[in-house]
């Protein structure tokens, strides 16, 4: 059965009240005709870009709730009902991924959420459409992942509005340096990688500087996992 | 490979963790569809998802939450062997 938008809109709305099992059940049905356009989104990552996404091909009833709450949206605009998300090494792996989804659906659109952070999340989301259904692919790099999950999961405990910047002030201090580390790690990576792209093989001084420099971030990497666990003790 | 999550977020524990093979999807959906209906004052505590990962492995790579406490977020998350990578 297909929904219209007005059915879509009223499910929405009556879910943002009390869920019933009528209203689960529809809600079901409606996340279920996502399947076919997810699958074959990840058809397509496996074989075009040789990464290994995991799906989550229906968003769940919890956080379709939150989102129709927190941001007064109406259920049959969300584009994120079906998604996957893949984790990458760096930055330059992650621009690669993107620009090969680019090829594979030139139709998509592209949230770089490194230029515009939401309330620290970094990410790029690639939103595709298939037969009319919207699937979300979330590339993360490992510490954009990180920064996630740690968001995530202090979330869990102390309520969502932690995600969003607001709540309990040591949670989210803790958020707001790790969101800086991450990013001046990040951005300095991005700069070395493109300054040693540049250079010719017969510029050995300077390609000596920044293969050192880049060293140096690799120790800033290291340090951060011992940070952070001292951080979230 | 398909897995069925039931997770407390507030007691960030995880209550149930099934596996389906990849051509069992049907039996995937209706156990979801079950569980969330079994629950239903429950809704907004306890997350009720599917997810489809090549393993159980790489399903803790992208989705480590439902798995890991914080502590082990950070260990696990490899950022101690990854090098910069230069081009």
């Amino acid at each position: 059965m297909g929904f219209s938008p007005s059915q879509l809109t009223h499910l929405g709305n009556r879910l943002k009240v009390a869920v019933t099992a009528d209203d689960l059940i529809l809600l079901d049905e409606y996340r279920r005709s996502f399947g076919p356009a997810c699958e074959c989104v990840i058809h397509s990552i496996k074989t075009v870009l040789s990464l290994p996404p995991t799906a989550r091909p229906a968003k769940s009833t919890q956080a379709i709730i939150e989102k129709l709450n927190r941001l007064s949206s109406r259920l049959g605009q969300m584009q994120d009902i079906a998604g996957c998300r893949i984790t990458v090494d760096s930055l330059s792996d992650q621009d690669l991924a993107v620009e090969r989804l680019r090829e594979e659906f030139p139709d998509c659109r592209v949230e770089d959420r490194r230029l515009k952070p939401s309330h620290g999340y970094r990410a790029v989301h690639v939103i595709v459409k298939v037969d009319g259904f919207w699937v979300e692919v979330q590339i993360r790099t490992k510490l954009q992942h990180l920064w996630a999950s740690v968001s995530e999961k202090l979330a869990d405990v102390n309520g969502n509005s932690i995600k969003y910047g607001h709540g309990d002030s040591k949670p989210l201090a803790v958020l707001a340096e790790l969101k800086a580390f991450i990013a001046a790690v990040e951005d300095t990576e991005a700069a070395v990688a493109a300054e040693l792209r540049k250079l010719d093989e017969s510029s050995e001084r300077k390609r000596g500087l920044l293969t050192r420099l880049s060293d140096e971030l690799l120790s800033h990497r290291n340090h951060l996992a011992d940070r952070m666990l001292q951080m979230l003790s | 490979m398909i897995f069925l999550v039931q997770y407390d977020r507030r007691s960030e524990k995880l209550l149930r963790f099934d596996h389906f093979s990849d051509d069992r999807r049907s039996d995937a959906e209706q156990a979801r569809l079950s569980l969330e209906l079994s629950g239903l004052g429950h809704v907004l505590e306890q997350e009720v998802v599917l997810l489809e990962a090549d393993s159980a492995e790489a399903l803790l790579r992208t989705h480590g939450r439902y798995f890991q406490t914080l502590a082990e977020i950070v260990t696990a998350s490899g950022i101690e062997t990854t090098p910069a990578s230069p081009c």
